[in-house]
């Protein structure tokens, strides 16, 4: 039986068992496929398969959410039982509202056949590859190559009954040349989007310009972030403050300001889940079409991503942001490095984290290619540095915009340009 | 159960793995999480799968099903087997294990009450209890509140005949308070204070009764001054160190970290193996002790998933780096013999990996209270509570905030302060501790959203302290650029 078989049975076999006032039930179907090389050898190796049925139940205004891995008739029966009871021993759901009708939306998969043929073979043999080229360039290589399918659905009491389904596949590769590390990545949706020969390249350069890299000192500089870098810092424009309610409540980064400009109006920010390159669940948690909107545009705070509850209140229209797109340039990273004149060149960022939500300053490190620029040229590779500030300022204050990249992040897919930014602050520096 | 982890060992020997083991493991979780009054979101997840794990010719594989017929399992050994053999084509220096006695027994978390006995109704009653103990207060427009239980129980069986059961309870809760006003919004939390234990836990910590302090901190914080720039010496509770440990001497003392295996990721450690029994990481005041046994603690599971029953074992003795958290697969790269016991998997569909144990800082040996510390520092912070943190990828640069902030001066509290960031280099950090509070005011804190590897796992483990004091640490170099 295939997967959406599957979820249809499940939905039709709970919709007769439960006698619940309301409910979504949500499927979760994961097979999970990934070898993982360090110190060029293979330290992991997996094929997980995860199932999950979860279950979200009113009963008398009051609600519980129970879920199982026993997708079993009777596992099902024992789910519907116990979510009825929690749901009687719960406490009045103060916002609920009525699960969702069939709104026509008509869901596209995201699923590539080449993804689902790849098996064992085929990932150590990517990792072979990479630590045979590793051994003739007497470098280490560390790094993973994953295979995914996953299968999402969503039905309702009330007659929404939606299913998504979606691979992704990715490479990613650090590169050990005398203790210095380059890192590049690829993935998508599909097999294509895994480039394993040119991450390794990539790496590979990255090491070998850092070789006697040169110390620096703190400050302000304009820096050159490229798009790889810029994923992981932009997918916290996802996460933080774009809450409607936080905004009207007044703890957001964004209150008091919808209708301001934001930002450089070069940049627009929003969400576009058949974005091809950075693609993402075409539905919210309670079955809401995810549409293709901006939060910023042109610059200007237009809207925030607002919930249902929040918006029947408030008569806004509910909406939800299931990725990161941010429009882009024409220029590419060699360009963008070509009319710089003094400053550093970023093309990997670690470990960031909110400092201050208030005017949105975030923490990091810079990590593996770090490139002193003078005169749109690489002079040397630089000692890391930490870095204190906020995208919100940085995209304000940005000099130009490169070409953009997708991005599949296990917990948000992210469409970013590289940016060349006025006045980074790096602000203490590390021992190496 | 157990029955179904047999038929996996079996299948194992049957197709000649040089090592196989088998976890069957049944997980129990319930999130709660309420907005004020409400309750926004709850999920009670119960997942039973096995995950079996094996070596052929020092190649892994591993490989998990959620589906546990007798073919089930022999298509999942099968599986393993088969990409173990498929990695063949990696030419490499072959997976070697220590030789560990194999174990049996069983180990359950002592507990009062079972978390998933209590009613949903009466645990998100208590969140919205502390919600509406705040409510008056205007300028409180949101209070997050979250409980977290956990029961696991697992069998762990493996090919050289280690046969063992846990059943082990977590039980965390907690909120936090954010007000609005003068231009400003700021978060006050009740720290977190997990612990293996069942719901008698979230009782004796009195959430209910403790709203009207949070309540308190949150306003103090939204009015105070903003934290100074400079170096000043830093008062850190308990409650706060409990992360300032977890990641600058929990995770570089990982050993597969040390040994490259996660520098695609999680990143490296600068206490590299030739450190062993030689480099100063903190001030001879400073002693740090991995202690799989710790009563309520996180990490304290009975064995790790390797089947090694829980250790206690120093880390940094008289501020001298002297051992790591290791596993079977890593031991051996630095001599030893036999693993410390810290593999552990997120789930039965993950591989386990090398994990931090509960890792603790002993307390002073000489007498010295809280009051004391106060009385005895010119001008400091005193830090409660943990807020923003991050470190570079060999763990040396990290810059912390917390949750709640106090001026020192002359031996006393003088004003609470607010967006109090402070960034050391870690063992410069350690070598400044020259004041750790004695053992009365031990308390073991710990982390549970502790996220490694590829993919992703997250883990739960205990890090106690005494307050202790650090002289001239750089404060608001993150704002003052």
């Amino acid at each position: 039986m295939d997967k959406k078989e599957r979820f249809q049975k499940i939905v039709e076999f709970i919709g007769k068992k439960t006698e619940a006032d309301d409910y979504i039930l949500r499927y979760e179907n994961e097979n999970e496929a990934l070898t993982r090389f360090a110190d060029n050898k293979v330290t992991q190796n997996i094929d997980a398969l995860r199932e999950k049925v979860s279950l979200t139940v009113w009963r008398d205004g009051k609600k519980a959410t129970l879920a199982s891995a026993d997708c079993s008739e009777e596992g099902l029966k024992e789910l519907v039982r116990k979510s009825e009871q929690a749901a009687e021993s719960s406490v009045k759901d103060k916002e609920y509202l009525p699960t969702l009708e069939d709104d026509g939306q008509m869901v596209g998969l995201m699923v590539d056949p080449e993804v689902l043929k790849a098996g064992p073979e085929e990932r150590a043999a990517i990792a072979a590859r990479t630590i045979e080229k590793a051994g003739k360039h007497h470098v280490t290589a560390f790094g993973t190559v994953f295979h995914t399918l996953k299968a999402t659905g969503l039905a309702t009491a009330n007659g929404l009954m939606k299913y998504y389904e979606n691979t992704s596949a990715g490479y990613s590769n650090t590169i050990d040349k005398n203790g210095e590390k380059g890192n590049s990545f690829s993935n998508g949706y599909d097999l294509a989007s895994m480039q394993p020969e040119k991450d390794f390249e990539k790496a590979l350069k990255d090491a070998e310009l850092l070789q006697k890299r040169k110390e620096f000192e703190p400050g302000r500089y304009n820096v050159l972030i490229s798009a790889q870098a810029a994923s992981k810092l932009m997918i916290w424009m996802g996460f933080f403050g774009a809450d409607r309610q936080a905004v009207d409540e007044g703890y957001s980064p964004y209150s008091g300001k919808i209708g301001e400009k934001l930002i450089d109006p070069r940049i627009s920010i929003g969400t576009d889940p058949a974005c091809p390159s950075a693609p993402s669940m075409p539905f919210d948690s309670e079955g809401l079409a995810v549409p293709q909107r901006m939060m910023i545009e042109k610059g200007v705070l237009k809207d925030i991503p607002c919930s249902r509850f929040w918006a029947e209140k408030n008569g806004y229209e509910p909406w939800s942001a299931s990725n990161v797109i941010i429009s882009d340039g024409e220029k590419t990273e060699e360009e963008l490095l070509a009319s710089m004149g003094r400053g550093f060149y970023i093309k990997d960022l670690w470990y960031i984290r909110m400092v201050r939500m208030e005017d949105f300053t975030l923490t990091g490190m810079t990590r593996n290619g770090f490139f002193y620029v003078e005169d749109g040229k690489i002079v040397t590779g630089a000692t890391h540095f930490r870095w204190n500030d906020s995208p919100l300022r940085m995209m304000r204050d940005v000099i130009d915009i490169g070409k953009g990249s997708g991005f599949v992040d296990s917990w948000y897919s992210v469409f970013t340009p590289s940016l060349l930014v006025k006045d980074f602050y790096l602000s203490s520096k590390t021992l190496f | 159960m157990k029955e179904i982890a047999q038929w996996a060992v079996e299948a194992m020997s049957a197709e000649g793995v040089d090592y196989g083991d088998a976890r069957l493991r049944r997980t129990d979780r319930e999130i709660i999480m309420t907005q004020n009054d409400a309750l926004r979101y709850v999920d009670n997840f119960t997942e039973l799968g096995i995950g079996v794990r094996v070596l052929v010719k020092g190649r892994w594989g591993f490989a998990a099903t959620p589906f546990l017929t007798k073919e089930d399992i022999r298509k999942t050994v099968k599986k393993a087997v088969a990409i173990a053999k498929a990695a063949a084509v990696v030419v490499q220096e072959p997976i070697k294990l220590t030789q560990d006695k194999p174990a049996r027994g069983v180990f359950k978390t002592k507990i009062e009450k079972d978390p998933f006995d209590i009613p949903l109704g009466e645990k998100a009653g208590m969140l919205i209890a502390a919600y509406e103990k705040m409510a008056a207060r205007k300028a409180i427009k949101r209070v997050s509140g979250r409980m977290y239980f956990r029961r696991m129980h697992q069998h762990f069986l493996s090919t050289e005949g280690a046969d063992l059961e846990n059943l082990v309870y977590t039980s965390a809760a907690t909120y936090n308070a954010t007000a609005v006003g003068q231009g400003d919004f700021q978060t006050r939390g009740l720290p977190e204070y997990p612990k293996n234990a069942g719901f008698e836990w979230i009782e004796s910590l009195k959430i209910v009764d403790r709203a009207d302090e949070v309540a308190e901190d949150v306003m103090k914080k939204l009015s105070a001054d903003r934290g100074p720039a400079g170096k000043k010496d830093l008062i850190l509770l308990p409650s706060h160190l409990c992360l300032t440990i977890h990641e600058s001497v929990g995770h570089p003392t990982e050993l597969d970290r040390v040994l490259g295996w996660e520098a695609n990721f999680a990143g490296t450690s600068f206490a590299t193996p030739e450190k062993r029994n030689q480099f100063r990481y903190g001030s001879p005041l400073v002693n740090f002790t991995a202690d799989n046994t710790l009563e309520g603690g996180l990490a304290t599971w009975g064995n790790d998933d390797d089947g090694i029953v829980g250790k206690r074992w120093p880390i940094i003795k008289d501020g001298i780096l002297v051992n790591y958290g290791t596993t079977r697969d890593t031991a051996h790269f630095i001599g030893d013999a036999e693993s410390m016991g810290c593999n552990r998997a997120d789930s039965y569909a993950s591989q386990p990996i090398n994990r931090i144990p509960n890792l603790s800082l002993e307390p002073g040996k000489e007498p010295l209270s809280l009051d004391e510390l106060i009385a005895d520092t010119e001008d400091g912070i005193l830090i409660d509570g943990m807020g923003s943190f991050s470190i570079d990828q060999r763990r040396y640069n990290f810059q912390f905030g917390g949750d709640m902030f106090y001026e020192i001066k002359k031996g006393k509290i003088t004003k609470p302060l607010k967006d109090v960031i402070y960034q050391a280099i870690t063992p410069e950090f350690w070598n400044a501790c020259d004041a750790i509070c004695d053992e009365r005011f031990w308390e073991p804190y710990g982390v549970l959203n502790c996220g490694k590897g590829e993919p992703s796992q997250t883990q739960q483990m205990t890090h106690g302290s005494a307050p202790a004091r650090f002289r001239n640490i750089d404060v608001g170099g993150a704002f003052n650029g």
